[in-house]
């Protein structure tokens, strides 16, 4: 039986709670030679795909501008612009809104990063939620959060229908419950039709939003029941929709640590941890779970008391919710850190999902990437790289040559799209 | 054997004496002629200065410097025998240049006749380059023989229109580059379609991979687009060039855009040219939202911002509000400059005069009614039309042609420098003068970089 080849793709650390920005190897994340050195080196590793995540807003907590993480970034399409002119092969993935953008503006954008990079564009389709966003833009938080998903649908078929009608040049009308425009094409001809539709998000509108336009997503689950149960899912959702079951490549999010021995390895991605969680990190973490400010918390001691929980108060902003069930998870972590005798920075450590699943020799790394793809959970893997921009250099020099040993990754680029790649 | 310059004036009589003697030399040459041409009387109010050469203290040659409407012209260089193949005419010309770079002039224009080879052999040798008759001379083939030299190098804008090839357009724009030109103006396509259009900030980040040197502006709407993001693509273009970003703000009125989006009516010119002021403010807050030392990376606190060196901008306007910060750190420029297009004394003139860096104008008349309305320092560019250029009859090429039709529109407009409309690699790279070291945009237009606004506030 032929094995099944893997999909890889490169997420820009950057802007990411993950990234470790403390050690001399350390780099820029705004500076343009960055994004040219990390795309280079995914390409060098031949890899599908570079991944820019999106920012509309700087984060917060507790009402201030979160200061403990790298934040600053380019803007998404400007900066894979540039990149676009300086990679052959590499697919270009940009995550962009269907709630602060029009679809004409959009798809003059995606058709231009198609046109600038023959044919390797690539869109992250995401909503946003509501008025923290929405600051940033005219509209302001206009959508309600249940409209989020038919504004996407309705945003994509436009922008599709604009794509679509490129060669004949027709107009294309548009009159639904949010938009009510009528254009003809401004965009260049598009190398690939249309860009790659990407699609991240576990809710059951997300995976209908997959289903009906990705040809790839963002997956957390690197492994597991969890892992199989999503990919099962996708599998019977496309063979609903009349879609080939492998129609949408699965990339599961993948940090990593590699050293000569598993030892050092293993040693490796413990200093990663701690240099993720730094004192203050530890917490600020814990303040967005317990609902409060602890001033005077020491992240070397223990952990407060879950009666200083405060109920439903959300201090970060800027990204995903963490915790539906505060005060349970408070109690969770009180009842682990004092089995184990941690402090709250360890627990910490323990309890976040920074720590690297991928850990060990590269051939080791390579194996249980391979035994992910074969068992079916995923079609590969989205790299997250701790160090920008070098991050990903010893994983293309060394698990590589170990996958493409195995028979399951590619030993030159075939095809010439982005499309082709994920084919 | 020493020759010495000295300002000297029109009505001294060693001048008088040396214009009586070039009439007597000169006139004959045109006898046949005296009934076509008039002769022009020079009000002596309009020299500007008169030079004097000696030798061993004896006056041997003279020079003037005249202003002839919106013209600086060399007028009456006249060498007596005795100064004559000893230098006396190149030292004057020197002399009466240096004069008028002292006085900010930028271009310089002479006439002569066609009957004096000799005279047109040594302005072609010293830099002088073939225009068509100009000011009061205008229409005369006959006699007039004219000259222009640039006696300050100009900026030199070209546009550039994608025309949805975006090799082709990249291409374009790297040969500019090379050709030595300062700024690339990106022309967008309408929202509305029907032309091959791309993303203009995109276009600027996709070239400065390849371009070493010319800065890029890319034409940006206000009126359909989302001020915080014309923010940020403005301040990642200059990330992406090093410093070499401007940006020009549109502001559509066409029905068919607005209909494209479909978010909202066509504004009228003074409703969207005082929303597109709203968002030069707005770009420009948020430009300044980092300051310039916001990123700390201090391991001892694990702070990678001093988050107090980075500022929300709270902008509430009757079009649009936003909170802000940027999510792009400071770029190099901090402000990048902005260029504002006239082609009408109208609300976009008013915009240009209160707030742009640049101005492309569209006509003379245009250059000198923002220049006037602004009050304060601003680089004026003047569109120039290679294929409008007229053919002077000593012509030497059509490159010159352009060039010095580049200097005459120049001197109308009172500009500083160009805007070729349509291709002229030829005369751009003879006006350039060899390519340079790359430099930011400010620097090349000698805008300093300002601190952020926020800045100052914290320092106060």
């Amino acid at each position: 039986m032929t094995k099944r080849t893997m999909h890889l793709g490169a997420h820009f650390p950057g802007v990411n709670q993950t990234t470790i920005w403390n050690r001399p190897e350390s780099g820029s994340q705004i500076d343009p030679a960055s994004f040219t050195r990390f795309a280079q080196s995914a390409e060098r590793g031949l890899m599908d795909l570079m991944f820019l995540a999106e920012g509309l807003r700087l984060r917060e907590h507790a009402g201030e501008i979160h200061d403990l993480d790298v934040v600053g970034r380019p803007d998404t399409l400007v900066q894979l612009a540039q990149v676009a002119r300086q990679t052959s092969h590499i697919g270009l993935i940009a995550t962009l809104s269907t709630t602060f953008n029009e679809p004409v503006e959009f798809a003059r954008q995606l058709a231009t990063l198609d046109a600038l990079s023959n044919g390797r564009a690539g869109w992250n389709l995401v909503t946003s939620h509501g008025s923290f966003f929405g600051a940033n833009f005219r509209r302001g938080g206009y959508l309600a959060d249940e409209d989020r998903y038919e504004r996407a649908r309705a945003f994509a078929d436009a922008a599709i229908a604009l794509w679509d009608s490129a060669a004949s040049g027709a107009e294309v009308r548009v009159r639904d419950r949010f938009f009510d425009l009528a254009a003809r094409p401004s965009a260049p001809p598009m190398p690939q039709g249309r860009p790659v539709i990407m699609q991240a998000g576990l809710s059951p509108e997300g995976r209908d939003i997959a289903v009906r336009y990705a040809e790839t997503v963002f997956s957390p689950f690197l492994t597991g029941s969890a892992a199989d149960a999503y990919a099962s899912d996708l599998r019977a959702r496309l063979v609903a929709a009349g879609r080939p079951e492998d129609g949408i490549k699965i990339l599961a999010s993948a940090s990593f640590a590699l050293g000569d021995t598993h030892e050092e390895a293993v040693e490796q991605a413990r200093r990663d941890q701690r240099d993720q969680v730094s004192p203050a990190t530890a917490v600020r973490y814990i303040e967005s779970i317990w609902g409060r400010r602890f001033n005077d918390l020491d992240a070397e001691g223990p952990l407060p008391p879950l009666s200083d929980v405060v109920d439903g108060v959300e201090l970060t902003a800027g990204r995903a919710k963490m915790h539906q069930d505060q005060r349970g998870r408070a109690a969770e972590l009180i009842e682990r850190a004092e089995a184990e005798r941690l402090s709250v920075r360890d627990i910490v450590i323990r309890a976040t999902t920074f720590g690297a699943p991928l850990v060990g020799t590269p051939a080791e790394v390579a194996r249980m990437m391979d035994e992910h793809v074969q068992s079916r959970a995923c079609h590969g893997f989205m790299l997250i790289p701790t160090i920008t921009p070098t991050g990903l250099d010893r994983f293309v020099d060394e698990v590589v040559p170990e996958l493409q040993n195995r028979g399951v990754y590619r030993t030159e680029y075939e095809g010439t799209t982005l499309r082709d790649r994920l084919a | 054997m020493s020759v010495e310059i000295s300002v000297s004036s029109w009505g001294d009589p060693h001048v008088v004496r040396f214009r009586e003697q070039m009439d007597a030399e000169v006139q004959p040459l045109y006898a046949h002629l005296r009934d076509r041409v008039p002769p022009v009387v020079v009000d002596e109010s309009t020299i500007i200065v008169t030079l004097v050469a000696a030798i061993d203290g004896e006056p041997v040659g003279t020079v003037a410097l005249k202003q002839t409407g919106p013209y600086v012209e060399v007028k009456r260089l006249y060498v007596a025998e005795r100064g004559r193949r000893v230098g006396v005419a190149g030292a004057l010309m020197g002399a009466i240049e240096g004069e008028a770079l002292a006085r900010g002039v930028r271009e310089l224009f002479l006439q002569t006749g066609s009957a004096q080879p000799n005279a047109m052999a040594l302005y072609e040798r010293d830099g002088w380059i073939p225009t068509a008759p100009y000011g009061p001379y205008a229409g005369d083939e006959l006699l007039s023989r004219c000259y222009v030299k640039s006696l300050v190098r100009p900026f030199i804008a070209a546009l550039v229109r994608p025309d949805g090839s975006v090799d082709r357009t990249l291409e374009e724009i790297e040969a500019l580059d090379d050709s030595g030109a300062d700024l690339a103006i990106l022309a967008d396509a309408p929202l509305a379609g029907g032309t091959a259009g791309l993303d203009t900030p995109m276009l600027a980040g996709a070239a400065a991979a390849n371009t070493r040197r010319i800065a890029l502006a890319p034409r940006i709407d206000t009126i359909h687009t989302e001020p915080f993001n014309v923010a940020k693509a403005v301040q990642t273009v200059d990330w992406t060039s090093a410093g070499r970003a401007a940006w020009v703000a549109a502001a559509s009125t066409s029905e068919a855009d607005a209909r494209a989006v479909g978010r909202r009516e066509a504004p009228a010119a003074e409703s969207a040219w005082a929303e597109a002021s709203a968002v030069i403010d707005a770009v420009r807050a948020l430009e300044d939202s980092w300051e310039d030392d916001a990123e700390i990376r201090d391991v001892a606190t694990g702070r990678f911002i001093d988050k107090d060196r980075v500022h929300r901008v709270n902008i509430e306007t009757e079009f649009f509000s936003v909170v802000g910060p940027s999510i792009v750190p400071r770029s190099p420029q901090g402000r990048v400059p902005l260029l504002v297009e006239v082609d009408g004394d109208g609300p976009a003139l008013e915009v240009a005069a209160s707030a742009a860096d640049i101005v492309r104008a569209a006509t003379p008349e245009l250059a000198r009614l923002v220049r006037e309305r602004a009050a304060r320092p601003l680089t004026v560019l003047i569109d120039v039309d290679p294929a409008l250029a007229p053919r002077a009859p000593h012509e030497r090429g059509e490159s010159e042609a352009v060039a010095a039709y580049a200097a005459d529109r120049r001197a109308l407009a009172g500009a500083d420098g160009v805007v070729f409309t349509a291709p002229a690699a030829d005369t751009i790279r003879a006006a350039a003068g060899g390519t340079k070291e790359p430099q930011t945009l400010r620097e090349r237009l000698g805008l300093p970089r300002p601190a952020s606004g926020y800045a100052k506030e914290n320092a106060r």
